[in-house]
């Protein structure tokens, strides 16, 4: 009898053995959103043309466009081409570090993530591609949305230099397209509404080319950016630094 | 027999447990195991009104082959490392692009997908998609852009094909997967009528990233008036600034930079004598004008160029390796203050790291206001009892012997953004040799005091670091000069100069306040470490400097001031400026550089030269 329940033991844990990498296959809110910055961006080396326009009520559209380097999750360099006037302004990310490097001054500046660089959008707006660096993710809820199904995830901020203290995304449950987020401030106030709009097929992947930013509390005021020529490139590291700046062709 | 009855009846629990382990091993145990852990779970035909597409839903992400067959037209897709528990199964789909679908087991560690073709079918577009189940490999049939990776196939049709005006609507199935653009739809995102980006880029970027010429320039006015006595234009300046560069190949490329100006001050008033006007009425000058040679971690730049080390704002501090053109004070943009250098500039860069090499084969020296121009730096510090002969300073001989040389070495780690340098060079201020001599009895002064102004050497080493603490950008530059040179009070020393070792320090802090404001605060201070009693300059020379700047009216206007302060002369300078940035490539400034305070202070004495002023600015 002893040896019989022994090899029922052994055939349980065998079982259970066999049922655990089943079980590992369940998706995780870090997974969902691993899968959703796959889709934002490219997690390889890349550049993109981004234009903003800045929208307000009864007054004319501010267009900037800019040229942006990816490296990696921690490296960026956004390279001002329009307005005219600003054209050879540089701007360096690594990680939560800036430099901005200023045709009139001939040197690169060290500024912190709160300047004022691209009007009513944050630095890290334009400069962080991925949300599974900055924040971590909890699942909340599954919700259909006309018949679609969604991942509700919060995201809170790891650290207080992340641009938005929590996000709330919505995020498609059949393909992980972003459609939605709510970005919120330490106090719990919503400063944006941003909306990931007109999916194309970029790099083998369909992928949102316009951010809607929309400011909650002022109607018709909000911050629109498309992207378009996303080529993947191979930069050197050099090209991310301080002392490169003034190198960069324009 | 009892015995024999007992082991019958132990055997047959025996045989009912194994009964049940096998029955509950082969409804518990997944259908994969034993087999590859990757599974084809199912394949999916959605059709909508504008697209077909096929969806082959994978446990996992698989490596994947595709290849065309013909008689009849099949296309075929092969799923590595895979397993399909069906082992064979057909879809008979008879739509507009195909037939039928077949999946099978094709071999031990392949499903292989076949997909019957008809004779529409035009042409198919690869993709892999997360899917909460694992992943999906999606075959669009009949799509407006038909483009198959390389990366995936060798042979597939590579043809594009128009949306199928034929696919009626009796055709059209009601589907939950609607076209993607239509996603908008499930926030009620507001629609924006906004043109293209692509024409937007064509229009920033001429030509392409490795543009063998590319020109650009500015036009500027630069006018300003004096509100001290007498009230009159002191400049009227026009400069036109060009540029060209390019790429010659992937490792060389240029940059020229050429500046001419004319002030019509100089013809539309007489209030500067014809030296003024001989040194500053035309100008034109080579600015930046260098190649760039790249190899791998290392850079090479040769020509003209500008050098910068420094950190501080509105101010030139560890910025010791370009000479200035001074000639009117350190109130122009930077970039127009800095006298470019010919140069040999080496740059290594290794991760973190970075190293610097500068070699300068012919030292060149700050530039002055001519006696009686509006910043005149030759106007004697005292009202003194004697006759004045002030001599230009003699510059040392283009040899080698007078290059300069230096190196800095950089790095970031943890947030932190040092440096250490170190350069032999000339000084770019004159040292002022002062000579007495006695006057014949009967003269209207005793004596007559010779400037004779001279570049002397010095050895110059220091430091830089910045680092970002709760949103504030903390900044520092330390200098020590080997032996700086201190004019002298003392009558009797011989040529009027006290040599010291110096240290310059310099704590800045950037913060905005509110988002809207930017500021910096700089606090900096000299010290002559081995003062004398004689020295006309204290042991502590202590200045302070704090610059704002905000936009309103949505940036449209910028408004800007700085303001420095020595502490120990107590004289400074204010300088308001007002941006009005009327469209992309026009800009117009309003501002004013007032000075004030103890004219013997480095500010104080232009106490007499407050102005007004405005600069129109044109891009193109």
């Amino acid at each position: 009898m002893k040896k019989i329940l022994r090899s029922v033991i052994g055939l349980a844990c065998f079982i259970l053995f066999l049922l655990t990498p089943v079980a590992a296959e369940e998706l995780t809110a870090k997974n969902i959103l691993q899968n959703m910055d796959a889709i934002r961006n490219p997690q390889t080396d890349y550049r993109v043309t981004a234009r903003m326009i800045s929208k307000k009520p009864n007054k004319k559209d501010k267009t900037a466009v800019y040229e942006i380097l990816m490296k990696g999750q921690d490296k960026t360099i956004i390279k001002t081409l329009k307005p005219e006037m600003d054209r050879g302004t540089t701007l360096l990310m690594l990680r939560y570090d800036l430099w901005v490097f200023l045709q009139n001054i001939s040197k690169p500046l060290r500024i912190s993530l709160q300047q004022r660089l691209f009007g009513e959008a944050a630095n890290g707006d334009i400069a962080r591609a991925n949300f599974s660096g900055d924040y971590n993710p909890e699942l909340k809820e599954t919700v259909t949305i006309k018949a679609k199904e969604f991942y509700v995830l919060d995201l809170i901020a790891k650290n207080e230099k992340v641009t938005y203290h929590k996000v709330r995304l919505w995020v498609m449950k059949e393909n992980f397209y972003p459609l939605k987020g709510e970005f919120y401030a330490v106090s719990g106030k919503l400063l944006k509404n941003c909306y990931y709009t007109s999916y194309k097929q970029i790099l083998d992947k369909m992928r949102p080319t316009r951010l809607v930013l929309d400011n909650p509390l002022v109607k018709g005021q909000r911050t629109i950016i498309d992207y378009a020529d996303m080529t993947l490139d191979t930069f050197s590291d050099k090209i991310f630094t301080k002392n490169y700046m003034k190198k960069l062709k324009y | 027999m009892v015995d024999c009855e007992a082991i019958i009846e132990e055997i047959k629990k025996s045989l009912k447990q194994v009964l049940f382990l096998t029955v509950f091993l082969f409804f518990s145990v997944p259908p994969c195991q034993g087999q590859p852990s990757h599974r084809l779970i199912k394949v999916e035909h959605n059709k909508t009104d504008i697209k077909e597409s096929v969806d082959l839903v994978l446990s996992h992400q698989s490596e994947y082959k595709t290849f065309n067959l013909n008689q009849p037209l099949r296309f075929v897709i092969d799923i590595e490392t895979c397993y399909f528990q069906p082992v064979h199964s057909i879809m008979g789909i008879h739509s507009k692009f195909i037939d039928r679908i077949r999946i099978s087991q094709f071999k031990k560690n392949m499903v292989r997908v076949v997909i019957d073709k008809r004779k529409n079918f035009q042409g198919i577009h690869l993709e892999q998609i997360a899917a909460p189940q694992g992943f999906k490999i999606r075959l669009s049939l009949g799509t407006k852009t038909i483009t198959i990776p390389e990366k995936i196939s060798n042979d597939v049709e590579k043809k594009s094909t128009l949306p199928d005006p034929l696919l009626s609507f009796s055709e059209q199935q009601p589907t939950e997967d609607k076209d993607d653009q239509n996603l908008d739809s499930l926030f009620s995102i507001p629609e924006d009528n906004i043109l293209s980006l692509d024409e937007e880029i064509e229009e920033v970027s001429p030509g392409n990233r490795h543009s063998k010429l590319l020109v650009s320039g500015d036009f500027r006015n630069e006018t300003a008036y004096r509100i001290n006595r007498p009230h009159h234009f002191s400049k009227i300046k026009n400069i036109l600034n060009l540029k060209a560069s390019g790429e010659l190949s992937n490792k060389l490329s240029y940059f020229v930079g050429y500046r001419c100006s004319y002030d019509a001050v100089f013809d539309l008033t007489k209030n500067y004598n014809q030296s003024v006007e001989d040194d500053q009425k035309w100008g034109a000058d080579l600015r930046d004008a260098y190649v760039d040679l790249s190899l791998g971690n290392f850079d090479l730049r040769l020509g003209n160029q500008q050098i910068v080390w420094g950190q501080a704002v509105g101010l030139f501090f560890a910025d010791i390796v370009n000479p200035k053109d001074l000639r009117e004070y350190i109130l122009p943009d930077l970039d127009q203050i800095r006298i470019p250098v010919p140069a040999v500039n080496l740059e290594s860069y290794h991760e973190n790291l970075y190293f610097q090499f500068v070699f300068i084969p012919f030292p060149e020296f700050n530039k002055f206001g001519k006696r009686g121009s509006e910043f005149d730096f030759s106007k004697p510090f005292y009202d003194t009892n004697a006759d004045i002969i002030s001599n230009d300073p003699s510059d040392p001989s283009r040899s080698l012997d007078n290059s300069e040389v230096g190196g800095r070495i950089s790095w970031y780690k943890n947030g932190w953004d040092m440096a250490l340098f170190y350069f032999y060079d000339y000084y770019n201020f004159p040292v002022n040799y002062r000579y007495l001599s006695a006057n014949a009895s009967g003269s209207l002064n005793p004596v007559t005091i010779i400037y004779k102004p001279a570049y002397e050497r010095m050895h110059r080493s220091g430091s830089t670091f910045s680092k970002e603490i709760k949103d504030a950008i903390v900044k520092g530059e330390f200098i020590y000069s080997s032996n700086m040179f201190y004019e002298s009070s003392d009558t009797s020393d011989m040529d009027g100069i006290v040599q010291s070792p110096s240290f310059d320090w310099l704590f800045g802090v950037d913060y905005t306040f509110l988002n809207a404001l930017d500021t910096n605060f700089q606090i900096m201070q000299n010290i002559a470490l081995d003062h004398e009693s004689s020295m006309i300059k204290k042991k502590y020379s202590t200045s302070f400097s704090i610059w704002l700047k905000t936009g309103l009216f949505d940036d449209v206007i910028e408004p800007e001031c700085f303001f420095v302060s020595s502490l120990n002369q107590t004289d400074w300078l204010f300088s308001p400026k007002i941006a009005y940035n009327f469209n992309a490539t026009l800009k117009v400034i309003f501002g004013a550089d007032i000075f004030g305070g103890s004219t013997d202070g480095d500010f104080g004495r232009f106490s007499e030269n407050d102005r007004i002023y405005s600069e129109v600015l044109l891009i193109f």
